[in-house]
């Protein structure tokens, strides 16, 4: 049997056929004309909920678009770990902004967001069990054959707290989801700096616990300290522990591309730019490392 | 001890009606984690009960980040009602939503706006602001002209 | 239809064959004036306007001097500079710091002390200077008409009262030797209105290089919109002035609603903005937060539960 058709139709996708994307920045509206003016920007990540999809495109998205710069739709409010099924209409929407964005994959989380008719309004962590394991695995093929071919990549979250019934830690959780589904990996260097600097863990330990080998690409965002906890805040710069840690990252996998999440108190455009360049800078002395092996 | 969200989403199958979803050996995993799911969600965002084995603390502060965060988005949904109470404007809408499950950003500000001007305590600076967004679409403008100019 | 000149007929032509070429004289000069002032109020040819880089040159080229305090208002709130009043108006405890622009800190001075609605800002001495120089700029560029260019709109728009005057002196003669004048009265009251009408049709402010300009400023800095919330900390200092003068009174509102509503600045959208698309539908195409149910604005703390500040 040849299974020729492309990922998510049975074969499993691969990070490796991602094209290279570089490093890149989340597309916000409030910073659309900084985005616009980065030199050698290959690749920004566009939040799909934000995204009209009845309309074609238009405006700073379109221009990127004609420049050749890759857009990546990120959901957030599938809901993909939610016992719940998917709703039909929100995995459309998310094939129409693939669709729209000419997208080489698109991203979504490992959470729920809703649950009996309520709304969270925000990404909750779902148990660390089998019975979570399943739901997702039903969702993410749902999700898969509403994308029709389009890769799917999943990104966990930070833990706001735990379930008391966890039957698996982080790492094996995620190996064990990634293993179910065969879905990409999005990860999230700061989740993981946050959760091991809060545990009191060596994050390069946790990283080397996760199927790097599945990473699709790599957020990377700022934080800051508070009342003796590291914040994932995404609007402050990103410490130097986190730049080791994508270091570390590229050391050990080839994501496609990393991108820089900044959500609000946005700097000026220079600071911006100088963040890009550090991460790239990271990057670089990781892959030159593992080069060097 | 009884977990109404738990009764209200019981799946058809298991009508045993026992204590607590746990306490159902025989259910299916995903209708128990369907369950565990509503309950926790009304926890943080309808003022339910916290589901047994939470670390209160944590799940208290989640709900507590989860509010802010509404406030931050109905703030920008409506600035003129922010900007009027200025800095009460998070404490007070953290108060008034606390068990109120999440609308919206644009229904979550109506509500409350109108609950303050009820109260008589509406700032003036959101007075415009409401009376613009309760009115409805004006729709008898454009009658004589058949087709929608933009 | 022949008509023969009978005796006594006005200076010997025809009532019916002067009323036809009265009419056609009278036609052709109108068309004349009119083609006439519409080369003047073109103004220069320019193929490629310069880009213009001064916000408050182009809020004066978009608006008028009211937007170009409006615009000042915005780039001072934007360094901090001024508050709103309580009951209206703007103030300022700050002394005016070193590299301001004149209109900035024409303004700044004329708020001093003081609380100033926007409307005392406009006639303040101190004001009208600066914005009469920035408006030399915009003429010396050829962006609008000048005094004397408006002054030749004027005085040609007056051409058709050489017809008017030929008219009135038939109609006098006609009166004269008791001829019928009913249908001259009646062209020349019609005459008289259209001589009216563009007595009164001004020239417009801006030559066709400054409505280009305007469009390509717009153009150009599409990323101050309302509509997409800019960051004025992202784009620099100017950007809060830029933004009220390419999309009126709306940007700040956008921005900072509380100081404008309590500023009591009047809220609208430049005229230059016009030319945009239009707002409400697809304003969200490419925002990352439409407020369609309880959607993630940007994805702050969406992917990092902690982030919301414990």
């Amino acid at each position: 049997m040849t299974d020729c058709a492309g990922p998510g139709t049975g074969a499993r996708p691969v990070a490796s056929d991602l094209p290279d994307l570089g490093v890149g920045v989340g597309w916000r509206p409030e910073i659309a004309g900084v985005v616009a003016d980065l030199p050698n920007l290959r690749f920004c990540e566009v939040v799909a909920e934000g995204i009209h999809t009845h309309v074609p495109l238009s405006g700073p998205l379109a221009t990127l678009r004609e420049r050749g710069v890759t857009l990546v739709p990120h959901g957030v409010r599938l809901s993909l770990g939610g016992a719940e099924p998917v709703s039909p209409e929100r995995v459309k929407h998310l094939a129409d902004c693939a669709a729209l964005l000419g997208a080489p994959l698109v991203s979504e989380h490992i959470a729920f967001v809703r649950a009996g008719d309520l709304e969270a309004g925000h990404l909750l962590p779902v148990p660390r069990t089998r019975a979570a394991v399943d739901a997702l695995a039903a969702n993410y093929v749902r999700t898969v054959e509403g994308l029709g071919g389009v890769p799917l990549a999943l990104e966990p979250i930070a833990a706001l707290f735990d379930w008391p019934d966890d039957e698996y830690d982080e790492a094996d959780f995620l190996t064990a989801v990634l293993d179910r589904t065969g879905a990409l990996l999005l990860l999230d260097v700061a989740n993981v700096y946050a959760n091991a600097r809060n545990r009191g863990q060596d994050p390069v330990a946790l990283l080397d616990r996760l199927p790097l080998e599945r990473v699709a690409y790599v957020h990377v965002a700022g934080g800051r300290e508070h009342e003796g906890l590291y914040h994932d805040t995404h609007t402050d710069a990103v410490p130097q522990e986190v730049l080791e840690l994508v270091t570390a990252l590229a050391e050990r996998a080839t994501p496609a591309g990393w991108l820089l999440e900044r959500d609000g108190d946005y700097p000026p455009a220079d600071v911006l730019r100088a963040e890009l360049a550090a991460i790239t800078t990271a990057v670089g002395a990781g892959t030159r490392a593992a080069g060097a092996r | 001890m009884s977990d109404p969200a738990a009764e209200s989403t019981a799946p058809q199958g298991s009508a045993r009606g026992d204590d607590t979803a746990a306490a159902r050996p025989g259910a299916d995993p995903a209708a128990r984690l369907a369950v565990a799911q509503a309950a926790l969600v009304a926890a943080l965002v309808a003022g339910g009960p916290l589901p047994d084995g939470f670390d209160a603390g944590r799940v208290d502060a989640a709900r507590r980040a989860l509010l802010r965060k509404r406030a931050g988005e109905v703030a920008r949904a409506w600035p003129l009602l922010a900007g009027g109470l200025g800095t009460a404007f998070t404490p007070r809408f953290v108060q008034w939503a606390a068990r109120r499950p999440p609308a919206g950003s644009f229904a979550d500000g109506l509500a409350f706006a109108q609950q303050l001007r009820d109260k008589g305590e509406l700032p003036p600076l959101a007075v415009e602001e409401l009376a613009q967004r309760e009115r409805p679409a004006p729709s008898v403008r454009r009658r004589i002209w058949p087709f929608k100019r933009r | 239809m022949r008509v023969l000149a009978a005796p006594g007929d006005t200076w010997g032509i025809p009532g019916p064959t002067f009323l036809i070429g009265y009419v056609v004289l009278a036609g052709v000069v109108v068309w004349l004036t009119i083609l006439l002032r519409r080369g003047i109020a073109r103004g220069p040819l320019t193929d490629h306007p310069a880009p213009q880089s001064d916000p408050f040159a182009l809020a004066l080229l978009a608006g008028g001097p009211v937007l170009v305090v409006n615009a000042a208002i915005a780039g001072l709130r934007s360094r901090h500079l001024v508050t709103a009043a309580s009951g209206g108006g703007v103030t300022t405890k700050q002394q005016p710091p070193k590299n301001l622009h004149p209109v900035e800190n024409a303004v700044l001075r004329a708020i001093a002390g003081g609380r100033k609605h926007v409307y005392r800002l406009v006639t303040d001495e101190r004001v009208t200077r600066a914005i009469a120089d920035v408006r030399k700029g915009l003429e010396r560029d050829g962006l609008v008409l000048d005094g004397v260019q408006r002054a030749l709109h004027r005085l040609v728009g007056l051409l058709p009262l050489t017809v008017l005057a030929l008219g009135a002196v038939r109609w006098w003669a006609g009166v004269q030797h008791d001829r019928p004048v009913g249908y001259l009265t009646l062209l020349l009251i019609a005459l008289v209105v259209v001589q009216f009408v563009l007595a009164l049709w001004g020239a417009p402010d801006r030559t066709r290089a400054g409505e280009r300009t305007l469009t390509d400023e717009v153009a150009r800095h599409d990323h101050l919109k309302p509509e997409y919330n800019p960051s004025w900390g992202a784009y620099g200092a100017g950007a809060a002035a830029m933004g009220v003068a390419l999309f009126g009174t709306a940007a700040l509102f956008a921005a900072d609603p509380a100081f404008a509503a309590e500023a009591e600045l009047r809220r609208q959208a430049a005229a230059g903005s016009a030319s945009s698309s239009g707002t409400s539908g697809s304003s969200c195409s490419s925002s990352s937060s439409c407020s369609s149910g309880s959607s993630c604005s940007g994805g702050s703390g969406c992917g990092g539960g902690g982030g919301c500040g414990g």
